[in-house]
């Protein structure tokens, strides 16, 4: 650990009383597998933590803090359980390019828990390409940093192809989607105006001459239990 | 929306691949299924279910290819069902040890890819029905919605179709358990339609999703036919569904007609598409039982008129009306029925010929549909027959232009006469010669000579007048077509018309003197003037009638004082008829001159019967008294006069030594001795001296005046002893000789007339010179049958001596005549 930019005086150690009984989750950070211990919300937090001063080196404090920052520098892993929100206003919009195809789509409701089903359906008021298939993905969005420090970081999370080939007009589409079959997390937002992570929802059709069209909207996820067994990437 | 360019997915598009590149990708895909399946049936054996469905997912995946024609899809798809089938009895397995059905349902649909995910949800849907965890009828919902999200339409129909052979056996019907999870017969219905509405919109959405690219107009209509066929080998696959339908036993024909059918029609009417519309109407008759159809016959044929324009109504219509005619042969229509499914079917058809889309060729051969149908349900509806006839008669518009159709009217009128088989219901048919007038010559030849041997083989006598010249207007064209002479020997088919029109000319009498007089008339009137060579033919049926005619007048004389008609008219209308042949067929006349006079004499008209004979002798005299069969013609005059038995002595003297002149001018000296020997006869005519040949036709009839002119009588035989013993050449001469002692013992046989004993005997005397005078020829080889002869006559004689006048025969020198042939 190092403090002020400058070259490490101690290492800091952190050992948790109950690392050895509490829940872990593996998680991929950087293309590394991590074992993480899972707190909850309205876990107590107790342990030791273990400064050594390099030979040579002084450390003067006057006292030690203690702080939960959610970035992903402390091996834990915080997995919130929040009581069931509201459903949240079902996305419906309007979309097209003139004369040549346009559509309304619409997610039953904007809020899902980590093991909850996108329900919705496009329907299709006009339809004049010839469209090759459409897919809904989820793209995860975390931002980290304020101000201009700020740093985008977007992700596929998945593609999930909702539909093959060109339909007419007065078609409508289907979408019914999983998302326990994802490795989701819930949205944050603002997490200490620091950190945000933001799931949206992108369809996407794509042409014949492979051309795309696209509409995100925004959707947020909540956890509200934990069930190891359905998350498709626990051990 | 945004949209930019992108190379995330290449999927091949074309729809016209040669048809070598169509085989090899085939085989490549197949591989790849195959490889696949290979690990997957592994894992089926581990049981390890993940891996399963990872491994099927990756066989189906292959289904995503655009590349193929749709037969090559299908064998695709075929190769690959065989393996889901697997997949599923392993899942159903699965379940039953513990594996939950509906978390199954769920896993599936993880599945990234839409075409391998919606194959595996119904694979385990199929699974889920069987669990019976819930309803039925929500699963079908399911599926039958999540189908929509393929929209390509090949690989949309092939899913569905995949669903309807998953589902096929699990669909509840009033057979099956009614419960809430097993779902009803409604539910069942509900499903196959949309199934088969989505099906339906995919189909012909093939028809205008096709990349035509930079293809000429040429290449796109090659490529629009090529479609059309292609189209046309998926139509199967969706008509599946209307089969389906068909077989479950809860659709009854009121749910069926109420509830079935509307929506069925909507959608095949809504769907404008021509291929769609004639391949799903025809399955729909194929596939539901008639009784439904007649049940809803109005609606189905309204149905048709809202049809896309370039829609072959004419296809469907013949499906259902031939359907239907062999249904009402086995179960017949009510009585209260019958008329009202021919006015349906009749005011359908006027209406959609009123729309004038169809051409005039297939309105035809719907007509003739419309005719089979009046058949089958009642064959005593004639107007039926006249209606189509009628109405036929109506589209030709007084002409028949084209083969197909002369071909179709052909065919119709000729069923007519099959199914009736009865000339005299056929006359009936106001419109059969307007129509029949219409056909090419040929066809009318036939037609007529169909009615011809009709009556024929029906043996149908015709006696009415009215009906009679109905049956001449049907034939008339047989009285009057063109006949090429120079062809006449070479058209053997003109040869049998004839002769089969001349026998049934044998069918037009009556017992009724007046019936029959009217029929002859008209025969007269329809036969006389169609010429010489029509004539010939006719002339033999036409007298005979006449003479039958005299003959049934003859027999109803004693019942019926009195007649309309008068025998000397009847033989008058007979004897101007045969004068007209005289110059063309003077044989024909001759010899039927002969038969009048016969039929005269049988009538007792003794005058008319002495005309005949002279106009017979007249014609052998101008025409035969030069031909070499002179002699059998003089031959038949001098039999048939034996015959006259009712003409008087002043008739019958004249006539006897006209042919006693005629025999003397006979060219060969043989034969003048055996006619003027033969005619010596007339000159003392007895009935017991009757030759016997010419008593055939007279049984019972004495002959009422007696003749007899001795002088004529010796003159004759004198003659004939002449010319046989210095004309006629040895041995010949002796024969003859021989011939007329024995006509000479016949009359001296009688005592009463001038051939006494001495005549006989110097004819003996003359017989036995010519012998010897001619002992020396070497080449005799006539004495054996002399021999003979004496013989016979001998022990005739001795025969005679036992008996009365006896005395006579012993001078007879019988004895020196048999030595001298010895």
């Amino acid at each position: 650990m190092s403090f002020f930019g400058s070259k490490p005086v101690c290492e800091v150690y952190v050992a948790f009383t109950d690392e050895r009984v509490r829940k872990k989750i593996t998680q991929t950070i950087k293309e590394q597998k991590h074992q993480l211990l899972v707190f909850t919300s309205g876990d107590s937090v107790g342990g030791k933590i273990k400064i050594q001063v390099k030979e040579g080196k002084k450390l003067e404090f006057e006292q030690i803090k203690v702080e939960f920052i959610g970035q992903i520098e402390v091996d834990i892993f915080v997995m919130n359980k929040k009581s069931m929100p509201d459903q949240g206003n079902p996305i419906t919009m309007e979309v097209g390019i003139q004369d040549c195809i346009h559509i309304q789509f619409e997610y039953r409701k904007s809020k899902f828990h980590l093991e909850d089903v996108v329900i919705g359906k496009v329907f299709y008021l006009l339809s004049r390409i010839k469209l090759k298939f459409m897919e809904v993905s989820v793209i995860r969005r975390e931002i980290i940093g304020k101000g201009e420090e700020i740093d985008y970081h977007n992700e596929i999370v998945s593609r999930f192809e909702i539909m093959d080939g060109t339909p007419v007009k007065g078609e409508s589409i289907p979408i019914r989607f999983f998302l326990e079959s994802l490795d989701l997390t819930p949205t944050y937002k603002k997490i200490n105006n620091k950190f945000s992570v933001r799931y949206y929802l992108k369809l996407t059709l794509f042409d014949e001459e492979d051309k795309k069209y696209f509409k995100q909207s925004e959707i947020f996820l909540y956890r509200t239990h934990f069930d190891p067994f359905l998350k498709s990437n626990q051990n | 929306m945004s949209s930019k360019g992108s190379d995330l997915t290449k999927r091949k598009e074309s729809v016209l691949t040669p048809r070598i590149e169509q085989e090899t990708l085939l085989q490549e895909l197949k591989d790849k299924i195959q490889r696949s399946a290979f690990d997957m049936r592994k894992f089926l054996e581990d049981e390890q279910t993940i891996l399963v469905l990872i491994k099927t997912t990756e066989m189906i995946s292959e289904l995503r290819t655009s590349a193929l024609s749709p037969k090559n899809y299908f064998e695709l798809y075929s190769f690959l069902l065989n393996e889901l089938r697997n997949v599923e009895s392993y899942l159903d397995e699965q379940v039953k040890t513990g594996l939950s059905a509906q978390e199954l349902y769920k896993v599936v649909q993880f599945t990234g890819q839409v075409i391998p995910r919606l194959y595996l949800l119904i694979t385990a849907g199929s699974v889920l029905i069987n669990t019976e965890e819930v309803p039925i009828k929500d699963i079908l919902q399911d599926l039958n919605k999540m189908c929509r999200g393929i929209q390509h339409p090949t690989r949309g129909i092939f899913l569905r179709y995949y669903l309807t052979q998953m589902v096929k056996d699990k669909l509840p019907d009033i057979t099956t358990q009614n419960s809430e999870m097993h779902g009803t017969v409604e539910d069942s219905i509900n499903f196959i339609i949309s199934n088969f509405i989505e099906m339906n919109k995919l189909w012909i959405r093939m028809q205008h999703q096709t990349p035509f690219g930079n293809l000429s107009e040429i290449g796109k209509k090659y490529v629009h036919t090529m479609l059309g066929k292609e189209r046309t080998e998926l139509g199967m696959l969706v008509g599946t569904n209307l089969s389906r339908l068909a077989q479950l036993e809860g659709v009854t024909v009121e749910i069926y007609s109420q509830n079935v059918l509307p929506l069925i029609l909507h959608q095949i009417i809504d769907c404008n598409d021509k291929i769609a519309q004639e391949y799903l109407f025809v399955v729909m008759i194929q596939a539901f039982p008639d009784e439904f159809h007649l049940e809803t016959l109005e609606t189905l044929l309204k149905s048709l008129e809202e049809l896309n324009p370039n829609v072959d109504i004419k296809e469907i219509l013949q499906e259902l009306m031939q359907r239907l005619v062999i249904y009402f042969k086995t179960n017949r229509a009510a009585e209260n029925q019958e008329h009202k499914i021919f006015t349906t079917f009749s005011d359908s058809i006027s209406r959609i010929s009123q729309k004038k889309v169809l051409k005039q060729t297939d309105l035809l051969i719907i007509l003739r549909c419309l005719l089979q149908i009046g058949f089958s349900l009642n064959l005593n509806r004639i107007d039926y027959v006249d209606y189509v006839f009628q109405s036929a008669f109506r589209l030709l518009n007084n002409e028949i232009i084209k083969q197909d159709d002369s071909n179709v009217v052909t065919q119709m009128i000729q069923e007519v006469i099959q199914s009736y088989n009865n000339v005299i219901v056929l006359i009936e048919i106001e419109s059969f010669p307007h129509l029949t007038n219409l056909l090419p010559l040929a066809e009318q030849r036939k037609i007529a000579n169909n009615l011809i041997e009709n009556v024929l083989k029906s043996q149908t006598i015709i006696e009415e007048i009215e009906k009679l010249q109905r049956f001449f207007n049907l034939i008339q064209i047989l009285l009057n077509h063109p006949i090429n002479q120079n062809d006449l020997q070479f058209d053997s088919d003109f040869q049998k018309e004839q002769s089969a029109l001349c026998k049934v000319i044998h069918f037009f009498y009556s017992d009724d003197i007046e019936k029959y007089f009217l029929i002859f008339q008209l025969l007269i009137k329809e036969l006389n003037g169609t010429g010489k060579v029509r004539m010939k033919n006719y002339i033999f049926p036409l007298i005979f009638s006449g003479l039958k005619l005299a003959q049934k007048m003859r027999e109803n004389e004693r019942n019926k004082s009195e007649f309309s008609i008068s025998f000397n008219q009847l033989f008058d209308s007979i004897s101007t008829i045969l004068e007209n042949l005289i110059n063309f067929f003077p044989e024909v006349a001759f010899k039927l001159f002969l038969q009048t006079a016969q039929a005269a004499n049988k009538c007792r008209l003794e005058k008319v019967a002495y005309e005949m004979m002279l106009k017979a002798i007249t014609i052998y005299g101008d025409v035969f008294s030069l031909r070499e069969t002179q002699f059998k013609m003089l031959f038949s005059i001098i039999s048939t006069l034996f015959t006259l038995n009712y003409i008087g002595n002043e008739y019958f003297s004249f006539l006897a030594v006209q042919c006693a002149i005629h025999s003397k001018k006979l060219v060969q000296p043989i034969h003048q001795a055996k006619a003027i020997c033969c005619c010596s006869r007339f000159f003392y005519l007895q009935d017991s001296l009757i030759p016997t040949n010419s008593l055939e036709n007279s049984q019972n009839q004495k002959r009422s005046i007696q003749f007899h002119d001795d002088k004529k009588l010796v003159g004759c035989l004198s003659k004939a002893i002449r010319i046989a013993s210095s004309s006629i050449e040895f041995p010949v001469s002796l024969e003859s000789l021989f011939e007329i002692l024995d006509v000479c013992l016949i009359f001296f046989e009688t005592q009463k007339t001038n051939i006494n004993i001495e005549y006989i005997n110097t004819l003996i005397e003359l017989i036995i010179q010519v012998k010897e005078k001619n002992q020396s020829q070497p080449q005799v080889l006539f004495p054996q049958n002399s021999l003979v002869f004496i013989n016979q006559m001998i022990r005739k004689f001795i025969k005679k001596k036992k008996g009365e006048k006896k005395e006579i025969y012993l001078e007879i020198n019988f004895q020196k005549l048999k030595k001298t042939f010895n």
